[in-house]
Protein backbone atom coordinates (compact mmCIF):
# COMPACT_ATOMS: atom_id res chain seq x y z
CA UNK A 1 0.00 0.00 0.00
CA UNK A 2 1.04 3.40 -0.42
CA UNK A 3 -0.09 6.46 0.56
CA UNK A 4 -3.36 7.57 -0.47
CA UNK A 5 -3.63 10.83 -0.34
CA UNK A 6 -6.88 12.53 -0.09
CA UNK A 7 -6.22 15.91 -2.49
CA UNK A 8 -2.73 16.64 -3.01
CA UNK A 9 -2.34 19.92 -4.80
CA UNK A 10 0.95 22.37 -5.36
CA UNK A 11 2.16 24.17 -2.65
CA UNK A 12 1.36 27.35 -4.29
CA UNK A 13 -0.49 30.62 -3.96
CA UNK A 14 -3.58 30.04 -2.07
CA UNK A 15 -2.63 26.78 -0.68
CA UNK A 16 0.50 28.57 1.56
CA UNK A 17 -1.95 30.01 3.74
CA UNK A 18 -3.34 26.64 5.24
CA UNK A 19 -3.08 25.98 8.76
CA UNK A 20 -1.04 22.06 9.69
CA UNK A 21 -1.21 20.18 12.42
CA UNK A 22 0.72 17.57 14.05
CA UNK A 23 0.68 14.23 11.98
CA UNK A 24 -1.08 12.27 13.85
CA UNK A 25 -3.97 14.80 13.40
CA UNK A 26 -4.44 13.42 9.88
CA UNK A 27 -7.00 10.84 9.46
CA UNK A 28 -4.35 9.58 6.60
CA UNK A 29 -1.17 9.18 8.85
CA UNK A 30 -3.27 6.77 11.70
CA UNK A 31 -4.77 4.78 8.75
CA UNK A 32 -1.25 4.42 6.94
CA UNK A 33 0.03 0.85 8.38
CA UNK A 34 2.84 0.06 5.38
CA UNK A 35 4.83 3.25 5.12
CA UNK A 36 7.54 4.19 2.43
CA UNK A 37 11.12 4.54 4.00
CA UNK A 38 14.85 5.08 3.22
CA UNK A 39 17.76 3.80 4.17
CA UNK A 40 19.09 6.18 7.35
CA UNK A 41 15.56 5.83 8.62
CA UNK A 42 16.17 2.01 9.70
CA UNK A 43 18.14 2.63 12.76
CA UNK A 44 15.12 4.50 14.99
CA UNK A 45 12.28 1.98 12.98
CA UNK A 46 13.72 -1.13 13.45
CA UNK A 47 13.22 -0.92 16.98
CA UNK A 48 9.71 -0.80 16.48
CA UNK A 49 8.62 -2.15 13.04
CA UNK A 50 9.67 -4.38 10.19
CA UNK A 51 11.47 -2.75 7.44
CA UNK A 52 11.29 -4.61 4.50
CA UNK A 53 9.64 -4.47 1.10
CA UNK A 54 6.33 -4.31 -0.83
CA UNK A 55 6.51 -4.90 -4.65
CA UNK A 56 4.52 -1.77 -5.89
CA UNK A 57 3.43 -0.99 -9.65
CA UNK A 58 6.78 -3.68 -10.70
CA UNK A 59 9.57 -2.39 -8.43
CA UNK A 60 10.99 -3.41 -5.04
CA UNK A 61 9.85 -0.64 -2.80
CA UNK A 62 11.31 -0.04 0.47
CA UNK A 63 8.33 -0.08 3.50
CA UNK A 64 8.13 0.00 7.58
CA UNK A 65 5.23 -1.79 8.49
CA UNK A 66 3.25 -0.47 11.31
CA UNK A 67 0.80 -2.60 11.72
CA UNK A 68 -0.66 -5.07 10.61
CA UNK A 69 -4.57 -3.69 10.49
CA UNK A 70 -5.20 -1.19 7.77
CA UNK A 71 -8.12 0.46 9.48
CA UNK A 72 -6.01 2.41 12.38
CA UNK A 73 -5.81 -0.04 14.18
CA UNK A 74 -3.46 -2.60 15.80
CA UNK A 75 -0.07 -0.53 16.73
CA UNK A 76 1.63 -0.68 19.66
CA UNK A 77 0.78 1.80 22.28
CA UNK A 78 3.89 3.73 22.72
CA UNK A 79 3.81 4.08 18.46
CA UNK A 80 0.51 5.25 17.85
CA UNK A 81 0.79 8.41 19.99
CA UNK A 82 4.46 9.20 19.56
CA UNK A 83 5.08 11.65 16.20
CA UNK A 84 9.01 10.92 16.43
CA UNK A 85 8.47 7.20 15.87
CA UNK A 86 6.57 8.03 12.27
CA UNK A 87 8.46 7.21 9.05
CA UNK A 88 9.75 10.22 7.29
CA UNK A 89 7.39 10.44 4.98
CA UNK A 90 4.46 10.71 7.74
CA UNK A 91 6.55 13.07 9.19
CA UNK A 92 6.12 15.69 7.24
CA UNK A 93 2.69 15.20 6.14
CA UNK A 94 0.42 17.11 4.96
CA UNK A 95 3.53 17.89 2.90
CA UNK A 96 4.54 15.31 0.21
CA UNK A 97 6.47 15.09 -3.36
CA UNK A 98 4.77 15.46 -6.74
CA UNK A 99 3.10 11.92 -6.69
CA UNK A 100 2.75 12.47 -10.44
CA UNK A 101 6.85 12.50 -10.95
CA UNK A 102 9.60 10.12 -9.46
CA UNK A 103 10.57 11.69 -5.86
CA UNK A 104 14.11 12.38 -6.93
CA UNK A 105 15.85 15.63 -7.03
CA UNK A 106 13.40 17.68 -8.64
CA UNK A 107 10.29 16.27 -7.29
CA UNK A 108 8.50 19.29 -6.16
CA UNK A 109 6.83 20.17 -2.79
CA UNK A 110 2.85 19.44 -2.13
CA UNK A 111 0.24 19.71 0.40
CA UNK A 112 -2.92 17.33 1.05
CA UNK A 113 -5.26 19.77 1.30
CA UNK A 114 -7.69 18.15 3.89
CA UNK A 115 -8.84 19.15 7.43
CA UNK A 116 -7.22 17.66 10.30
CA UNK A 117 -10.08 15.64 11.63
CA UNK A 118 -8.10 15.01 15.50
CA UNK A 119 -6.56 18.18 15.54
CA UNK A 120 -4.71 18.40 19.73
CA UNK A 121 -3.38 21.63 19.15
CA UNK A 122 -4.02 25.33 17.04
CA UNK A 123 -1.58 24.58 14.56
CA UNK A 124 -0.03 26.34 12.45
CA UNK A 125 0.21 28.47 8.64
CA UNK A 126 2.45 27.45 6.13
CA UNK A 127 3.89 30.65 5.78
CA UNK A 128 3.72 33.50 8.12
CA UNK A 129 2.24 36.96 7.11
CA UNK A 130 5.72 38.23 5.89
CA UNK A 131 6.20 34.98 3.36
CA UNK A 132 8.60 32.90 5.76
CA UNK A 133 7.72 29.66 6.04
CA UNK A 134 6.81 28.49 10.36
CA UNK A 135 9.40 26.30 12.35
CA UNK A 136 6.45 23.81 11.92
CA UNK A 137 6.81 24.03 7.69
CA UNK A 138 10.86 24.17 7.94
CA UNK A 139 10.62 20.89 10.15
CA UNK A 140 8.61 19.15 7.74
CA UNK A 141 9.84 19.95 4.46
CA UNK A 142 13.21 19.13 6.38
CA UNK A 143 12.02 15.85 6.90
CA UNK A 144 10.55 15.84 2.90
CA UNK A 145 14.09 16.78 2.00
CA UNK A 146 15.61 14.03 3.64
CA UNK A 147 13.34 11.05 2.17
CA UNK A 148 14.13 12.80 -1.24
CA UNK A 149 18.15 12.50 -0.72
CA UNK A 150 18.24 9.29 0.42
CA UNK A 151 15.41 7.81 -1.74
CA UNK A 152 17.75 7.10 -5.26
CA UNK A 153 20.22 5.41 -2.56
CA UNK A 154 17.17 3.25 -1.37
CA UNK A 155 16.20 2.17 -4.68
CA UNK A 156 19.36 1.49 -6.10
CA UNK A 157 20.14 -0.43 -3.36
CA UNK A 158 16.83 -2.99 -3.73
CA UNK A 159 17.20 -2.64 -7.56
CA UNK A 160 20.37 -4.89 -7.38
CA UNK A 161 19.01 -6.99 -4.63
CA UNK A 162 16.59 -7.59 -7.25
CA UNK A 163 19.35 -7.89 -10.02
CA UNK A 164 21.02 -10.64 -7.92
CA UNK A 165 18.03 -12.24 -7.35
CA UNK A 166 18.29 -12.05 -3.63
CA UNK A 167 14.42 -10.92 -2.73
CA UNK A 168 12.34 -13.83 -1.52
CA UNK A 169 8.20 -13.75 -0.38
CA UNK A 170 7.70 -12.76 3.18
CA UNK A 171 4.02 -14.43 4.77
CA UNK A 172 3.20 -11.69 7.23
CA UNK A 173 -0.61 -13.04 7.03
CA UNK A 174 -2.07 -14.46 10.16
CA UNK A 175 -5.53 -15.84 11.15
CA UNK A 176 -6.75 -14.41 14.42
CA UNK A 177 -10.12 -15.04 15.75
CA UNK A 178 -11.24 -17.15 12.02
CA UNK A 179 -10.32 -13.32 10.20
CA UNK A 180 -7.31 -13.12 8.17
CA UNK A 181 -5.00 -10.64 8.40
CA UNK A 182 -1.81 -8.91 7.77
CA UNK A 183 0.27 -7.64 5.00
CA UNK A 184 0.58 -8.66 1.47
CA UNK A 185 3.62 -8.52 -1.33
CA UNK A 186 6.24 -7.98 1.11
CA UNK A 187 9.78 -8.88 0.37
CA UNK A 188 12.81 -9.76 2.45
CA UNK A 189 16.64 -10.39 1.67
CA UNK A 190 16.55 -14.33 0.95
CA UNK A 191 17.96 -15.66 4.03
CA UNK A 192 20.45 -17.77 2.99
CA UNK A 193 22.05 -15.11 1.32
CA UNK A 194 23.65 -14.10 4.66
CA UNK A 195 25.23 -17.45 5.17
CA UNK A 196 26.56 -17.14 1.99
CA UNK A 197 28.94 -14.68 0.22
CA UNK A 198 25.69 -13.48 -2.07
CA UNK A 199 26.00 -10.35 -0.63
CA UNK A 200 29.24 -9.53 -1.02
CA UNK A 201 28.89 -7.25 -4.34
CA UNK A 202 26.43 -5.27 -2.31
CA UNK A 203 29.01 -4.57 0.19
CA UNK A 204 31.08 -3.71 -2.45
CA UNK A 205 28.78 -1.22 -4.25
CA UNK A 206 27.21 0.32 -1.62
CA UNK A 207 29.83 0.17 1.31
CA UNK A 208 29.07 0.43 4.93
CA UNK A 209 25.65 2.07 5.24
CA UNK A 210 24.01 -0.31 3.10
CA UNK A 211 26.27 -3.07 4.61
CA UNK A 212 24.51 -2.22 8.30
CA UNK A 213 21.29 -1.81 6.63
CA UNK A 214 21.25 -5.15 5.52
CA UNK A 215 21.69 -6.16 9.31
CA UNK A 216 18.63 -3.87 10.77
CA UNK A 217 16.63 -5.24 7.96
CA UNK A 218 17.18 -8.77 9.64
CA UNK A 219 16.86 -7.32 13.40
CA UNK A 220 14.02 -6.02 12.46
CA UNK A 221 11.83 -8.53 11.24
CA UNK A 222 11.49 -9.83 15.49
CA UNK A 223 8.95 -6.67 15.62
CA UNK A 224 6.58 -8.93 13.47
CA UNK A 225 5.39 -10.36 16.86
CA UNK A 226 4.63 -7.47 18.55
CA UNK A 227 3.09 -6.30 15.48
CA UNK A 228 0.72 -9.68 15.57
CA UNK A 229 0.05 -9.53 19.77
CA UNK A 230 -1.24 -5.14 19.37
CA UNK A 231 -3.09 -6.74 16.22
CA UNK A 232 -4.55 -9.53 18.21
CA UNK A 233 -5.45 -7.12 20.94
CA UNK A 234 -7.14 -4.83 18.81
CA UNK A 235 -9.29 -7.90 17.00
CA UNK A 236 -10.61 -8.97 20.82
CA UNK A 237 -11.13 -5.55 21.63
CA UNK A 238 -13.43 -5.52 18.08
CA UNK A 239 -15.09 -8.51 19.65
CA UNK A 240 -15.52 -7.40 22.91
CA UNK A 241 -17.18 -4.95 21.50
CA UNK A 242 -20.99 -4.25 22.44
CA UNK A 243 -22.74 -4.41 18.23
CA UNK A 244 -24.16 -1.33 17.25
CA UNK A 245 -21.81 0.69 19.31
CA UNK A 246 -19.84 2.87 16.98
CA UNK A 247 -16.75 2.35 19.01
CA UNK A 248 -14.78 0.34 16.19
CA UNK A 249 -16.14 1.92 13.75
CA UNK A 250 -14.77 4.93 13.20
CA UNK A 251 -11.78 5.75 11.70
CA UNK A 252 -8.79 6.02 13.43
CA UNK A 253 -10.12 3.90 16.28
CA UNK A 254 -6.99 1.69 17.57
CA UNK A 255 -6.51 -0.54 20.41
CA UNK B 1 28.08 -14.54 47.97
CA UNK B 2 27.24 -17.93 47.08
CA UNK B 3 29.51 -19.80 44.41
CA UNK B 4 29.13 -23.09 41.97
CA UNK B 5 29.22 -26.33 42.82
CA UNK B 6 29.35 -29.49 40.07
CA UNK B 7 26.26 -30.92 40.36
CA UNK B 8 28.25 -34.72 40.64
CA UNK B 9 28.36 -33.20 44.20
CA UNK B 10 25.42 -32.76 45.62
CA UNK B 11 23.32 -35.58 43.49
CA UNK B 12 20.95 -36.41 46.25
CA UNK B 13 20.29 -32.48 47.07
CA UNK B 14 17.41 -30.22 46.41
CA UNK B 15 17.08 -27.13 44.37
CA UNK B 16 15.11 -24.67 43.65
CA UNK B 17 14.96 -22.55 40.32
CA UNK B 18 12.83 -19.99 42.49
CA UNK B 19 16.03 -19.01 44.49
CA UNK B 20 18.06 -17.40 41.36
CA UNK B 21 17.82 -13.82 42.23
CA UNK B 22 21.23 -13.91 44.11
CA UNK B 23 22.80 -15.94 40.23
CA UNK B 24 20.89 -13.50 38.40
CA UNK B 25 22.48 -10.29 40.10
CA UNK B 26 25.86 -11.45 40.53
CA UNK B 27 25.87 -12.04 36.31
CA UNK B 28 27.34 -9.41 34.49
CA UNK B 29 26.69 -11.14 31.41
CA UNK B 30 25.33 -14.19 29.54
CA UNK B 31 26.78 -15.91 26.45
CA UNK B 32 24.34 -15.91 23.34
CA UNK B 33 23.74 -18.54 20.76
CA UNK B 34 24.31 -17.24 17.22
CA UNK B 35 20.30 -17.55 16.66
CA UNK B 36 19.84 -15.13 19.43
CA UNK B 37 22.04 -12.50 18.48
CA UNK B 38 19.40 -10.35 16.46
CA UNK B 39 16.28 -10.82 18.94
CA UNK B 40 18.47 -10.15 22.08
CA UNK B 41 19.53 -6.82 20.23
CA UNK B 42 16.11 -5.50 20.91
CA UNK B 43 16.48 -5.81 24.46
CA UNK B 44 20.20 -5.78 25.59
CA UNK B 45 23.60 -4.45 24.73
CA UNK B 46 25.51 -7.11 23.18
CA UNK B 47 29.07 -7.23 23.80
CA UNK B 48 32.37 -9.30 23.26
CA UNK B 49 33.44 -10.89 26.48
CA UNK B 50 37.42 -11.74 26.31
CA UNK B 51 39.07 -12.65 30.03
CA UNK B 52 41.19 -14.99 28.74
CA UNK B 53 39.51 -18.30 27.85
CA UNK B 54 38.21 -18.12 23.85
CA UNK B 55 36.04 -15.17 23.07
CA UNK B 56 32.40 -15.28 23.31
CA UNK B 57 29.24 -12.83 22.16
CA UNK B 58 27.25 -11.97 25.64
CA UNK B 59 24.62 -9.90 26.09
CA UNK B 60 25.29 -7.40 28.82
CA UNK B 61 22.76 -8.12 31.78
CA UNK B 62 24.38 -6.46 35.19
CA UNK B 63 22.27 -3.59 36.35
CA UNK B 64 24.76 -0.80 36.33
CA UNK B 65 25.62 -1.15 32.92
CA UNK B 66 21.58 -1.92 31.42
CA UNK B 67 19.53 0.76 30.53
CA UNK B 68 16.43 -1.51 32.17
CA UNK B 69 17.61 -3.67 35.06
CA UNK B 70 15.97 -7.15 33.66
CA UNK B 71 15.01 -8.65 37.04
CA UNK B 72 13.37 -6.55 40.00
CA UNK B 73 13.75 -7.32 43.28
CA UNK B 74 11.73 -10.27 43.36
CA UNK B 75 13.85 -12.22 40.62
CA UNK B 76 10.59 -11.77 38.20
CA UNK B 77 11.45 -10.90 34.90
CA UNK B 78 11.69 -7.77 32.99
CA UNK B 79 14.15 -7.78 30.74
CA UNK B 80 12.00 -8.51 27.61
CA UNK B 81 13.33 -11.86 25.56
CA UNK B 82 15.63 -14.08 28.08
CA UNK B 83 18.59 -15.54 26.88
CA UNK B 84 19.14 -19.25 26.85
CA UNK B 85 21.79 -19.17 29.16
CA UNK B 86 19.54 -17.19 31.60
CA UNK B 87 16.76 -19.79 31.29
CA UNK B 88 19.23 -22.40 32.47
CA UNK B 89 19.52 -20.89 35.72
CA UNK B 90 20.56 -21.90 38.54
CA UNK B 91 23.29 -23.63 36.13
CA UNK B 92 25.71 -23.11 34.46
CA UNK B 93 29.04 -24.93 32.64
CA UNK B 94 32.56 -24.49 34.01
CA UNK B 95 34.34 -22.60 31.79
CA UNK B 96 37.66 -25.57 31.71
CA UNK B 97 35.17 -28.44 29.90
CA UNK B 98 36.01 -32.22 31.01
CA UNK B 99 33.56 -33.69 29.48
CA UNK B 100 32.07 -34.90 32.15
CA UNK B 101 28.06 -33.65 32.70
CA UNK B 102 28.25 -34.54 35.98
CA UNK B 103 31.57 -31.70 36.86
CA UNK B 104 30.89 -29.64 33.81
CA UNK B 105 27.61 -28.67 35.02
CA UNK B 106 27.52 -26.75 38.29
CA UNK B 107 24.60 -25.38 40.07
CA UNK B 108 24.77 -22.51 42.03
CA UNK B 109 25.06 -22.74 45.81
CA UNK B 110 22.52 -20.08 46.60
CA UNK B 111 19.65 -22.19 45.08
CA UNK B 112 20.44 -25.84 47.12
CA UNK B 113 17.80 -26.62 49.34
CA UNK B 114 19.30 -29.23 51.64
CA UNK B 115 17.85 -33.18 51.07
CA UNK B 116 14.19 -32.02 51.72
CA UNK B 117 11.45 -31.75 49.04
CA UNK B 118 9.74 -29.06 50.99
CA UNK B 119 11.08 -25.66 52.20
CA UNK B 120 9.41 -22.97 53.35
CA UNK B 121 6.89 -23.11 50.74
CA UNK B 122 8.20 -23.03 47.54
CA UNK B 123 8.83 -25.61 44.95
CA UNK B 124 11.96 -27.68 45.04
CA UNK B 125 13.06 -30.25 42.83
CA UNK B 126 15.57 -33.11 43.22
CA UNK B 127 18.97 -32.74 41.08
CA UNK B 128 18.55 -37.08 40.51
CA UNK B 129 15.40 -38.60 39.83
CA UNK B 130 14.69 -42.27 41.43
CA UNK B 131 16.68 -44.21 39.19
CA UNK B 132 19.89 -42.20 40.51
CA UNK B 133 20.17 -40.07 37.24
CA UNK B 134 20.46 -36.06 36.74
CA UNK B 135 16.78 -35.22 36.52
CA UNK B 136 14.90 -34.38 33.36
CA UNK B 137 15.11 -30.10 34.29
CA UNK B 138 19.39 -30.63 34.57
CA UNK B 139 19.57 -32.90 31.53
CA UNK B 140 16.96 -29.91 29.54
CA UNK B 141 19.46 -27.35 30.91
CA UNK B 142 22.74 -29.24 30.28
CA UNK B 143 21.43 -29.59 26.58
CA UNK B 144 20.61 -26.24 26.51
CA UNK B 145 23.82 -24.73 28.22
CA UNK B 146 25.89 -27.08 25.60
CA UNK B 147 23.45 -26.19 22.55
CA UNK B 148 24.78 -22.75 23.56
CA UNK B 149 28.36 -23.04 23.85
CA UNK B 150 28.41 -25.26 20.45
CA UNK B 151 26.65 -22.61 18.33
CA UNK B 152 29.13 -19.83 19.69
CA UNK B 153 31.73 -21.60 17.89
CA UNK B 154 30.06 -20.61 14.59
CA UNK B 155 30.87 -17.05 15.35
CA UNK B 156 34.28 -17.60 15.85
CA UNK B 157 34.82 -16.36 12.04
CA UNK B 158 32.95 -13.10 12.65
CA UNK B 159 34.61 -12.39 16.04
CA UNK B 160 38.02 -12.37 14.42
CA UNK B 161 36.94 -10.43 11.52
CA UNK B 162 35.63 -7.31 13.93
CA UNK B 163 39.78 -8.14 15.88
CA UNK B 164 41.32 -8.10 12.55
CA UNK B 165 39.66 -4.94 11.49
CA UNK B 166 39.49 -3.31 14.82
CA UNK B 167 36.34 -2.39 15.76
CA UNK B 168 36.18 -3.10 19.21
CA UNK B 169 36.76 -0.68 22.31
CA UNK B 170 36.10 -1.33 25.89
CA UNK B 171 33.11 -1.19 27.34
CA UNK B 172 32.52 1.78 29.01
CA UNK B 173 36.11 3.30 29.06
CA UNK B 174 35.32 6.69 29.58
CA UNK B 175 33.80 5.65 32.92
CA UNK B 176 35.83 2.14 33.65
CA UNK B 177 34.12 -0.06 35.51
CA UNK B 178 34.84 -3.79 36.51
CA UNK B 179 33.48 -4.61 33.07
CA UNK B 180 35.71 -2.35 31.18
CA UNK B 181 38.91 -5.05 30.47
CA UNK B 182 36.79 -7.81 29.86
CA UNK B 183 33.99 -6.63 27.74
CA UNK B 184 34.47 -4.68 24.24
CA UNK B 185 31.96 -3.27 22.54
CA UNK B 186 31.69 -1.93 19.00
CA UNK B 187 32.65 1.78 17.20
CA UNK B 188 30.46 2.18 15.31
CA UNK B 189 32.88 5.29 14.16
CA UNK B 190 35.61 2.93 12.87
CA UNK B 191 32.97 0.66 11.28
CA UNK B 192 31.68 3.49 9.35
CA UNK B 193 35.14 4.24 7.72
CA UNK B 194 35.86 0.54 6.45
CA UNK B 195 36.56 0.78 2.85
CA UNK B 196 34.10 -0.92 0.43
CA UNK B 197 36.41 -3.60 -0.24
CA UNK B 198 37.11 -4.00 3.29
CA UNK B 199 33.21 -4.72 3.76
CA UNK B 200 33.42 -7.16 0.93
CA UNK B 201 36.23 -9.02 1.57
CA UNK B 202 33.93 -9.33 5.38
CA UNK B 203 31.02 -10.49 3.39
CA UNK B 204 32.61 -12.83 0.89
CA UNK B 205 31.90 -16.08 2.98
CA UNK B 206 29.31 -15.38 5.37
CA UNK B 207 27.46 -11.69 6.59
CA UNK B 208 27.61 -12.83 10.29
CA UNK B 209 30.59 -10.60 10.60
CA UNK B 210 28.76 -7.19 9.52
CA UNK B 211 25.61 -8.58 10.94
CA UNK B 212 26.92 -9.02 14.63
CA UNK B 213 28.78 -5.85 14.36
CA UNK B 214 25.38 -4.07 13.57
CA UNK B 215 23.68 -5.99 16.12
CA UNK B 216 26.42 -4.68 18.77
CA UNK B 217 25.57 -0.85 17.48
CA UNK B 218 22.03 -1.15 17.39
CA UNK B 219 22.02 -2.68 20.80
CA UNK B 220 24.14 -0.09 22.72
CA UNK B 221 20.86 1.88 23.04
CA UNK B 222 20.31 -0.25 25.89
CA UNK B 223 23.52 0.29 27.69
CA UNK B 224 22.86 2.92 30.57
CA UNK B 225 23.01 6.24 29.34
CA UNK B 226 26.04 7.65 30.55
CA UNK B 227 28.13 4.40 29.72
CA UNK B 228 26.98 4.54 25.75
CA UNK B 229 29.27 5.89 23.16
CA UNK B 230 28.80 9.40 22.41
CA UNK B 231 27.73 8.80 18.86
CA UNK B 232 24.82 6.28 19.65
CA UNK B 233 23.33 9.13 20.90
CA UNK B 234 22.82 10.43 17.88
CA UNK B 235 22.61 7.03 15.91
CA UNK B 236 18.85 6.17 15.92
CA UNK B 237 18.31 10.31 15.51
CA UNK B 238 20.42 10.78 12.18
CA UNK B 239 17.05 12.28 9.97
CA UNK B 240 15.85 14.17 12.67
CA UNK B 241 17.13 17.60 12.81
CA UNK B 242 14.68 19.12 15.83
CA UNK B 243 16.32 18.64 19.08
CA UNK B 244 13.44 18.14 21.44
CA UNK B 245 11.30 15.58 18.65
CA UNK B 246 15.08 13.59 19.09
CA UNK B 247 15.21 13.45 22.27
CA UNK B 248 11.95 12.30 22.55
CA UNK B 249 12.20 9.79 20.55
CA UNK B 250 15.45 8.47 22.33
CA UNK B 251 13.07 8.25 25.84
CA UNK B 252 10.40 6.31 23.98
CA UNK B 253 12.91 3.94 22.37
CA UNK B 254 14.08 3.10 25.76
CA UNK B 255 10.99 3.47 28.47
CA UNK B 256 7.96 2.00 26.57
CA UNK B 257 9.17 -1.60 25.78
CA UNK B 258 6.22 -3.55 26.28
CA UNK B 259 6.39 -6.54 28.93
CA UNK B 260 4.52 -8.75 26.32
CA UNK B 261 7.14 -7.99 23.57
CA UNK B 262 8.57 -10.93 25.15
CA UNK B 263 10.14 -13.23 22.54
CA UNK B 264 11.44 -15.86 24.56
CA UNK B 265 9.40 -18.55 23.08
CA UNK B 266 11.21 -18.78 19.97
CA UNK B 267 13.29 -20.91 21.12
CA UNK B 268 12.25 -23.07 23.91
CA UNK B 269 13.77 -24.83 26.47
CA UNK B 270 12.05 -27.51 25.38
CA UNK B 271 13.53 -27.77 22.12
CA UNK B 272 16.60 -28.82 23.93
CA UNK B 273 15.23 -32.22 25.17
CA UNK B 274 15.82 -34.53 22.82
CA UNK B 275 19.32 -32.43 22.33
CA UNK B 276 22.24 -35.58 22.19
CA UNK B 277 24.67 -33.47 24.62
CA UNK B 278 24.10 -35.18 27.59
CA UNK B 279 25.15 -39.33 26.78
CA UNK B 280 22.58 -41.79 28.19
CA UNK B 281 24.56 -42.77 30.90
CA UNK B 282 23.24 -39.55 33.01
CA UNK B 283 20.05 -38.94 31.90
CA UNK B 284 16.65 -39.66 32.67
Amino acid sequence: MTIKYENPIRLTGAATSRRIFSPLAYHTVRQTNVVPAVIPEAWALASWFPIVWQRIEGRHQLVAVRSLLADGRGYLAAVERSPGLLPLILQSYPFLLDPTAKPDANAARWIDDVIADSPSDIGAPVLLADKRPTKATRLRLGMLDLFQNHWAKTQSLALQLEALELFEPWKLTFDVNGRSIGVDDLFIVRQTAFDTGALAPVAARHGAVAAQFLALHRISLFRAGSLLSAARVAEKNRAAAPAGSGQYEEAGTSS
Amino acid sequence: MSGFVPVGKVLNATYSSSLTVDFLNGLQSAPLSDTEILSVAHHFPICIRNDGSLASVCAVVESRHTARSPIDSHGQWHGGYKPIALRCAPFRLRPDQTGNPLLDLEIFEGSLTGSSLVRDGIEVQPVCNKEGKLSHELGTCYNGLRHVQSQQKKLIAALDQLFLAGLLMPLAQERPTAMTESHAILSELRFEVLTNRALEGMARQTFAGIELATAMIFSQMHLVRDMRPAVVERLSLKHLKDETQATALMATTLDTLEPWLDESELFSLEEFEGADYLPDTFAR
